[in-house]
This record gives structure tokens, sequence and C-alpha cells, in this order.
């Protein structure tokens, strides 16, 4: 390929080849594909969450009633017949994931007594929106409850430009506190 | 897109002074403007057709056409890979796995192998395993997480019990869950995928991963994000949007001088 107005072969690259390439050039240089990142490996977020010893999961199956209210929650049914949760005491842990925009975003929240203790992101697959990673915003989660109406009782500013990551994350967060009240005992809302 | 007075074909350095700079300029103005017009078009045709998708029924239109299909899901991007898994047959497909040529909800990125455990079908892929019931629907996916290591290997115990061979050495499970490392004189019948995938089991999984055809929707939004030409597109549609940055800058520039 001839680059923008070089000679190969004694010959001009035509002048709106030129331009072609002169337009493509910064899309070129900015081009480069998203891919996962681990902001924090799942193993070491479970270690985090029980003090380095994390207990054996158990499995939590999703009765048509379970799924009935993640689907209120969610938007959606989640397409599998168990989840896996983590359990000392009255503390849980749940590693869920949603899609934000195009990509699944994994994360992993700790609840203890119906509250939110800790929020970490755990895998990132989106092109953009990553600012959640920030403490700033997952520290908003922290001594959130779930309301009667299945809402959080505290808010959460979004992150311009991050909109449907935050929201997944606000997503996730209900069904965490949701989940924990089904393995605690506490009943449904 | 303005020309102004000499056409700007005198000279390859556009003569001189303002009079050459303003023939540079409308040079590029206009192949820039050459360049953008099919991109520009295409846009503003396919945004129009999207402002009004709900009205035009672009959700309810699917398209069957072959080549638009093979365009889309129908041709996998890498071959099948497959395993017996008991009586079951099982595929993936680009990432997705099919039951006995009936599409699951499991996905993995790569596929080592399955083995049928106790009532469960377990696929692993390298750092995911799929427990499936027999009649394909997820259980779980165990991500790693849930693993003791990284999958090597998948295979099936004397007992029936699920055995993994992975980073951390051989586990052994029956439900999942707990992982019970198993010495290396255990008597395991490792998965070995099938190559090439025999037809009686691909057939189904293809169609299956072909569906219904392609949503016309999908296809005109993905017309005007460029995706329709796979990874590249929505780059060329980038630099459509900076080639109308150029020409309004050109334009302006250009307008200015002929005042």
């Amino acid at each position: 390929m001839a680059a923008s107005g070089t000679i190969r072969n004694g010959r001009r690259a035509h002048p709106v080849a030129r331009a072609v390439l002169l337009c493509l050039l910064p899309v070129l240089v900015m081009a480069r594909e998203p891919a996962a990142e681990t902001i924090t490996a799942p193993e070491s977020f479970l270690a985090g969450a029980f003090d380095g010893a994390p207990p054996k999961p158990k499995a939590l199956w999703l009765t048509p009633d379970v799924q009935k209210t993640v689907e209120r929650i969610m938007g959606h049914r989640l397409p599998v017949l168990r989840l896996r949760y983590w359990q000392k005491g009255a503390r849980t842990a749940w590693v869920l994931e949603e899609i934000g925009k195009e990509q699944p975003i994994t994360a992993g929240f700790v609840v203890e007594k119906g509250e939110l203790k800790e929020v970490a992101l755990l895998i990132y697959r989106e092109s953009r929106g990553g600012e959640i990673r920030y403490p700033y915003f997952r520290d908003q989660f922290v001594g959130a409850r779930l309301g009667p109406d299945l809402a959080l009782d505290s808010d959460i500013d979004g992150i311009s430009g991050a909109t449907l990551s935050v929201h997944a994350m606000q997503r996730m967060a209900r069904l965490a506190l949701f989940l924990h009240r089904q393995v605690t005992g506490k009943g449904a809302p | 897109m303005s020309t102004p007075p000499g056409n700007g074909r005198n000279g390859g350095n556009g003569g001189n002074g303002r009079n050459g700079r303003a023939r540079v300029f409308a040079r590029w103005h206009r192949r820039i403007g050459l360049a953008a017009a099919i991109l520009v078009l295409l846009l503003a045709v396919t945004g129009i057709l999207l402002s009004h998708g709900e009205a035009f029924g672009l959700h309810r239109v699917h398209v069957t056409t072959p080549w638009i299909v093979r365009l889309y899901d129908a041709r996998p991007s890498v071959p099948p890979r497959a395993s017996r898994a008991g009586a079951h047959w099982v595929l993936s497909i680009d990432g997705r796995i099919f039951l006995d040529g009936v599409a699951t909800e499991g996905r993995l990125d790569g596929f080592v192998g399955a083995v049928e455990g106790p009532g469960v079908i377990a696929v692993a892929g390298p750092e995911a395993l799929l427990l499936l019931m027999p009649a394909g629907a997820l259980v779980e996916r165990i991500g790693p997480e849930g693993l003791p290591g990284r999958i090597a290997r998948i295979g099936r115990g004397a007992d029936g019990a699920i055995v993994l061979a992975t980073s951390h050495g051989s586990f052994a499970t029956r439900d999942g869950l707990d992982f019970v490392p198993l010495p290396e004189s255990s008597d395991i019948r490792w998965d070995d995928p099938v190559t090439p995938v025999p037809a009686a089991a691909l057939a189904p999984a293809l169609a299956a991963f072909r569906g219904d055809g392609v949503p016309l929707h999908r296809i005109v939004a993905d017309l005007h994000s460029g995706r329709v030409l796979g990874a590249v597109g929505p780059y060329l549609m980038d630099a459509a949007a900076i080639a109308l940055i150029l020409l309004a800058g050109s334009g302006l520039v250009l307008w200015r001088r002929r005042r």
C-alpha cells in the first residue's frame, strides 16, 4: 500500500485514495481491540472477603419464584439453574456477571446482615466505561441495602460515558442483596 | 464543496502565495468529499431507516438469503470441535455449546472436551466448566473462582465422577462444588475430542447455529455502524466522520478566502 503522497514505481497514488488514507490515518493510530481485563482475580477477591480462607462454595438453586424476582431486578432471567456462593456466618460472597453494553462484566459482592460490605470489579471486557473499577465509584455501594421495592436504599452517582456499566453494577448489587436474603433465610421481599 | 477559480489543477505545489494555498485546500476539499461521499450516503440512508425502524418493521423481517446468513453466523470462524459424552454429542461452534444438535446457554472460550458425569454433562474449556442437564439446560458455568486450576483435560473416573487435569494436579468432582485431589495412578478415561466431527452430529448443530435467519434491523444497524465489514468496519465509519470534520474545516477556510 502506498503511503499518503508517496511515489511507488514512479506513479503517485490516486488523489482520492490519498484522501481516504488521510482520513484513515488517525483512526488506524487510535484503533485497538478491547480485551478482557482482569482487574481483581476472582480467587483474590474471595480470599480477601474471608480473611484469606474462603469457605467451600454452596449452591443456590434458582426456583421459578426466585427467577421471577431475578427478572424484576435484572430485566431478564439468569440462564442457569443454580448460582454458587460462599458463606461464613452472616457473610456471603457472590461472583456475578451482567452485560454492560455488549460484553459481560464480572463483579464480586460481599454482603453481611443484608448490607453490602464490598464491591469489586473482577473482569471488564467492554471497550469503554472501565471507570467503574475505581474506589470512588465502588465505595458508593458500601452500606447499601435492598429497599422494599428491590431498589438500593442509597443513591449511586453515575459516570459520564459509563452509564450502561454503572447500571449493570447497580443491577448486580441489587441481585447480590436479594440472593443473600434467600440464603440467609430472610425470605423474599 | 466549493471550487475556487483555477480549479486547483495547476501544479503539484498549488502555485505561490495565497492563491496557491487556496488551490491546495480546494483540491483536498474535493478529494476528501469524494472519498467520504459513499460512506456518508450510507450513514444517512441507514440512519433514517433505523430512526423509523419500528414503522418499517425491521425487527419483524428475517433475511434468510444464504450469502447474508453465511456472512453472519452461518460460517464458523474456527472448525467446530466435538466430544462424545455417553450417549450425547457435545459440539463447540465458535464458543457456543450444542448438545445433540440443540443450542444451549453454555459458552466457552476454547474447548477441552466433555464427559457424562453423575446426572449431568460436563463440558470443559481451559478456564471454565459447564454443567448441563441431559436435556440441555445449563446448570452452572463454573469460572476460575470455582475451579482448582486451569483445565488441560477432562475425563471420567471409574466411579463415574468428573475428573479434571489442571495446572495444580487432577481433581474429581461429583457435584461441581467439591473438588477432591486424585492420585496420579487413578483409573481415568480421558476424553479426546473427535476430529473431524461426524456429519451426522455436525449438521443439526450447524442448522441450530444458523438459526432462523438474520433480523433486517441487525443488518441495517451493522451497515450503519460498519460492523458488517467485521472489526474494521467501525473504524471505516470513524474515517467517514473524520472526513466530514476535515470537510467542514476546509470548507470554512475556502469560504473565508473567497470573501
